[in-house]
């Protein structure tokens, strides 16, 4: 927006603690126009959206990344109408982790309750390197394939 | 090149002739198929007989096929692919056209390169300073050689750039190459040709291994030559090996690999240092490169697949590899309750062996062909494989069949894993299974068991038909989840970071 830009948001409510609200309040402070759209209509609004940014809480050695529940489908979704899905994520979130699946998760991680798992509502999924176009970080931009080159750097 | 006129053609036969007759050597009635090996080899009894049989054959042949070539006159007979019996005169021929003369069909320069793009790197090298004489007049005569001395392989014009598959016969007798220089060849090394030829060693591991003993043995019998010196001499001395194994069966990349590790050990070696000595640091850094590149290296990745393998996992794997055994047998000795689908194919059925030893230590097995494989899938959970090497833009050449499990997998979802040691990783690129590959036996694919009757006995005889047997595919990154090496898991894409980071580690040793 400082830049001069004219852009408007659309940030998905994330349920299980409406984080996204607050993601939307803080945009209106900024004079950022936004809209709060409810997480299942993600698929109904991808249509008129140019791109997709989201965070990241890691960023694994595929390329991958593990964020909120509701990343994977967002990622999904715009790989099915060819829309960019680009990451921002610091370079120390970057870890040496290869997660083939959803299972592969950590389940500490995981669960928001100390209960068992079918009791509670998993908190993070993990998006597969082939729905991510681009990753932008502090070392630079890259592609999912050279997280693992920067990893690869970083540890050995 | 276009066709030779009839007249070409005849100066070149009778050169040819001469060629054929021994290194060079015109005008003696000296029949190669080695009688220098047979005496090595002691069936010098059996010798006298069949050499006369073939030769009496072959000239006659020769005779027919030049008479029939100078009525036809342009390269037709380059074209041609029916073949007529051929037995023990087309093995012995068939090595007899020897060097880059092995292609038929196409412009005669071309089969030296991609034949020497086919085997590593070294001995592309190796072929020109060795025998420059015999192995650009043999390429020159591709042709005719093969048309004139009748070998019968028949060939299929879109592989017809790859080495075509000459078996060695069963006689254990050094066959078919001119002779003299093939009497220097050490004894083990013949042994080893051997067997890479007839497929007793099989497998990526082991031919490296087996190659890299050998290797061991030929440095301790090696004697400097007065007035030579080892580290430059041994070089020459090896090369003549090389070419020799590459005919036997091309050079895989990891025997390419282990190579080029030796030459550069040799031509370490320190002008000043005496020959006993060199010979056992030339040993021991094999026996290192052996114990750190192959066995330790087997090691982490079964360390680092254990992490990977989970209770209740359902597994799959393809035919045979050394890597992936060794990964399951490792999990279910410390105690992971998985099973296993071992999927196999024809005509090498490697995965019978696969099969054999799990099962001897107790893990469930399954066993399908991989005709059946889209049918398993649904079930499996993770499919494991082994790879012959690793490209520079991340494909993956695999046992032929690999690429087709992994599809299957893609299609069902299942992630496919490829467990690759780092000496494997090869600078080359290719992006299909066509460009360069290894043709194997097509007479291993006549075999079927059916009641109606094996019909494909006489497909020599049948114009129209040909057999390819293939032994490697190349597999694109995108159906590859991950790779596991010794320095820990990464992406298919990531095969070009690891080899830079080892270029750099030799540049700087």
């Amino acid at each position: 927006m400082s830049s001069g830009k004219r852009i408007k948001v659309f940030v998905t409510a994330s349920t299980i603690d409406n984080s996204g609200e607050e993601m939307h309040q803080l945009l209106q402070d900024a004079k950022v126009p936004s809209k709060v759209i409810l997480d299942s209509a993600v698929g109904f609004i991808m249509e008129e959206v140019d791109l997709v940014i989201v965070g990241a809480e890691g960023v694994a050695e595929s390329g991958g990344i593990i964020n909120k529940i509701g990343t994977y489908q967002m990622a999904v979704m715009a790989k099915a109408l060819n829309k960019p899905f680009y990451v921002v994520a610091e370079s120390f979130k970057f870890v040496r982790m290869y997660p083939l699946n959803q299972g592969d998760l950590p389940n500490d991680e995981k669960y928001t309750s100390v209960n068992s798992s079918e009791d509670s509502h998993p908190y993070i999924d993990y998006s597969p390197p082939q729905y991510i176009t681009l990753l932008f970080s502090d070392i630079g931009v890259l592609t999912p394939s050279a997280v693992s080159d920067e990893l690869i750097k970083l540890y050995l | 090149m276009s066709s030779p006129s009839p007249k070409k053609q005849d100066k070149e036969e009778q050169k040819q002739k001469a060629v054929k007759a021994g290194e060079g050597k015109k005008g003696q009635g000296k029949e190669d198929g080695g009688s220098g090996g047979g005496g090595e080899h002691g069936a010098a009894v059996k010798k006298p007989t069949t050499k006369a049989e073939r030769r009496a054959l072959q000239e006659a042949q020769r005779k027919a096929k030049e008479e029939r070539l100078a009525a036809q006159g342009k390269g037709t007979a380059k074209q041609t692919t029916s073949t007529s019996g051929g037995g023990a005169k087309r093995s012995q021929a068939s090595k007899g056209g020897e060097g880059g003369a092995k292609l038929e069909g196409k412009p005669l320069e071309v089969p030296r390169p991609t034949r020497q793009r086919n085997s590593s790197s070294s001995t592309s090298v190796t072929t020109d300073d060795h025998r420059p004489n015999k192995s650009s007049k043999s390429s020159k005569k591709a042709t005719e050689q093969q048309v004139e001395t009748g070998r019968r392989v028949k060939q299929l014009q879109l592989f017809s750039h790859l080495q075509q598959y000459s078996k060695a016969p069963s006689s254990p007798t050094l066959p078919w190459h001119s002779v003299s220089t093939y009497t220097s060849i050490h004894p083990a090394i013949i042994k080893l040709g051997l067997h890479y030829s007839h497929g007793v060693i099989c497998g990526s591991n082991s031919r490296c291994v087996a190659m890299l003993a050998a290797f061991k043995k030929v440095i301790n019998d090696y004697t400097t030559p007065v007035q030579k010196e080892l580290r430059r001499d041994l070089d020459a001395h090896i090369r003549p090996f090389i070419n020799f194994l590459t005919h036997c069966r091309p050079l895989s990349v990891s025997m390419g690999n282990a190579i080029k590790y030796l030459k550069r050990e040799i031509s370490k070696i320190g002008p000043d240092q005496s020959e006993s000595e060199a010979k056992r640091l030339l040993c021991a850094t094999i026996d290192e490169y052996l114990e750190l590149y192959i066995v330790k290296a087997g090691t982490e990745i079964s360390k680092l697949c254990q992490n990977i393998i989970k209770d209740n996992d359902v597994i799959l794997v393809y035919a045979f590899s050394s890597v992936v055994q060794r990964v399951l047998l490792d999990a279910h000795c410390s105690g992971r309750q998985f099973r296993v689908i071992v999927v196999d194919s024809r005509p090498k059925m490697e995965g019978r062996h696969m099969l054999r030893t799990l099962v001897q230590k107790g893990v469930k097995c399954s066993y399908v062909l991989i005709n059946a494989v889209s049918y398993i899938m649904k079930e499996v959970s993770k499919v494991i494989v082994g790879a012959h090497s690793l490209l520079a833009n991340g494909y993956v050449m695999s046992r032929i069949g690999t690429s087709q499990v992994a599809l299957v997998a893609r299609s069902f979802n299942v992630p496919v894993l490829v467990c690759c040691e780092t000496y494997k990783f090869s600078d080359r690129v290719q992006t299909d299974s066509i460009v360069n590959n290894e043709l194997g036996d097509p007479n291993d694919l006549v075999q079927i068991n059916r009641r109606q009757g094996n019909f494909l006995t006489g497909w020599k005889d049948i114009p129209c038909l040909g057999l390819l047997n293939l032994v490697y595919d190349v597999t694109s990154p995108d159906l590859v989840s991950m790779v596991i090496t010794e320095l820990g898991v990464i992406p298919c894409t990531s095969v070009p970071v690891v080899l830079r980071i080892s270029r750099d580690e030799t540049a700087a040793v």
